[in-house]
């Protein structure tokens, strides 16, 4: 009981690490290369295997962006089908054992989020408008200025907040079923909430991936700020 | 667990790579691939509207030059068989004629012939028979007796004595 959220942190030239979550993290990234090889190794027309499933899934964001953002926003497919990839592979990857989600660690949503709300969200509106992208901080008149401030540092900190609430969540879940009961007795309810925490895995990354493209659709719509 | 430390900014490092590297090496093709297949797919299915549209609008024009057709034509079929009537009859009411006069005219040559015919027969047989007479009975008799003889004697001739001449 007391590995629950516990992380071994080491310490570099000064600075902290969490040593299991960048590790973590780099198998999910190892296995999303991986399936990225495999979907892309030998894209034909007709799709195939991995293409195939792959492309199945591009086509529900691609439909998502067109629904938000329109067709111009096509250029920006690959970042929410990376986000969700990553996000369904790190979900999943403390379901095994011996293993944790990198996203049980605050510092992983939390970067995600603020990638993805802050970074990319402004870095596009920058890029689209230029300096004058940034007068909309002023709308609808100046004051305003705060709320929109808040709004900033709220949207990260509730997508990050819910993502690493749920999935640290299950795994301690897993970790209390697990010693609830002896082994014999166990194992169903633990399968069962295996089979669950699968479901939460997706259905969490979804969400987080669908709230970053509504935090960036309005700086990516070609007659915002324009 | 919720302390933030510096792996905030290793994870945001390494997200943003992830993303660099998968947009350039897998993301990217497979993107223009599909996205290719959808503008294809778009565009045949606009060209098979436009195609289809097309060839209704084909369709209509040749079913009316069809049908126009097949009008002149049974106009021009029409044409040439009451003209071809109206020439066979004329040709056959010609021919009736011709052969009417032919008739006619043979018919008449016929009668002409027979007439003359029996006429120069008769005047052979009564100056034969005068000559028959003199000569058998050696004696002369006068035009009112001679007559009244050769008539008789005529008139007793059998059918097989003048032969097949009809008078």
């Amino acid at each position: 009981m007391d590995k629950i959220g516990h992380r071994e942190v080491v310490e570099f030239a000064g600075y902290l690490f969490n040593e299991e979550t960048i590790i973590m993290n780099f198998i999910t990234m190892a296995i999303v290369i991986l399936i990225a090889f495999l979907a892309s190794r030998n894209v034909k027309e007709v799709p195939t295997g991995w293409q195939n499933a792959i492309e199945a899934i591009a086509e529900v964001w691609e439909e998502k962006i067109n629904t938000m953002i329109g067709p111009s926003g096509r250029s920006l497919t690959h970042i929410f089908l990376t986000l969700f990839v990553y996000l369904v592979i790190a979900n999943w990857l403390g379901l095994f054992p011996a293993m944790e989600s990198p996203t049980n660690d605050l510092n992983t949503t939390l970067s995600l989020a603020v990638t993805m709300s802050f970074l990319i969200h402004h870095g596009i509106g920058l890029a689209r408008c230029g300096i004058s992208y940034l007068k909309h901080f002023l709308e609808p008149f100046a004051p305003f200025i705060l709320i929109h401030l808040i709004e900033e540092c709220a949207r990260p900190a509730s997508l990050a907040f819910r993502l690493f609430g749920n999935i640290l969540a299950g795994e301690v879940l897993i970790i209390i079923i697990l010693n609830l009961a002896p082994w014999y007795a166990n194992w169903a309810p633990h399968v069962v909430w295996v089979i669950f925490s699968l479901a939460v895995g997706v259905i969490q990354a979804y969400i987080f991936t669908t709230l970053s493209l509504v935090y960036v659709a309005p700086a990516a719509q070609p007659h915002e700020h324009e | 667990m919720v302390d933030v430390n510096s792996t905030f900014f290793i994870q945001m490092l390494n997200f943003l790579v992830l993303l660099v590297v998968l947009k350039k090496f897998a993301w990217g093709p497979l993107l223009k691939v599909l996205h290719d297949r959808t503008d294809k797919i778009a565009n045949n299915i606009r060209q098979a509207d436009e195609d289809r549209q097309q060839a209704a609008e084909m369709k209509k024009e040749y079913e009316q030059k069809l049908s126009e057709a097949r009008k002149r034509a049974q106009e021009i079929t029409d044409s040439a068989t009451q003209r071809s009537e109206a020439e066979r009859r004329a040709r056959v009411e010609e021919t009736q004629q011709e052969i009417e006069q032919m008739k006619s005219a043979a018919k008449a040559q016929i009668q002409a012939e027979r007439d003359e015919a029996a006429k120069q027969m008769k005047g052979h047989m009564v100056a034969l028979s005068l000559a028959a007479a003199t000569k058998l009975m050696g004696k002369n008799m006068d035009d009112a007796a001679n007559e009244a003889l050769v008539g008789e004697f005529i008139d007793g001739l059998s059918k097989e004595d003048l032969g097949d001449l009809s008078c």
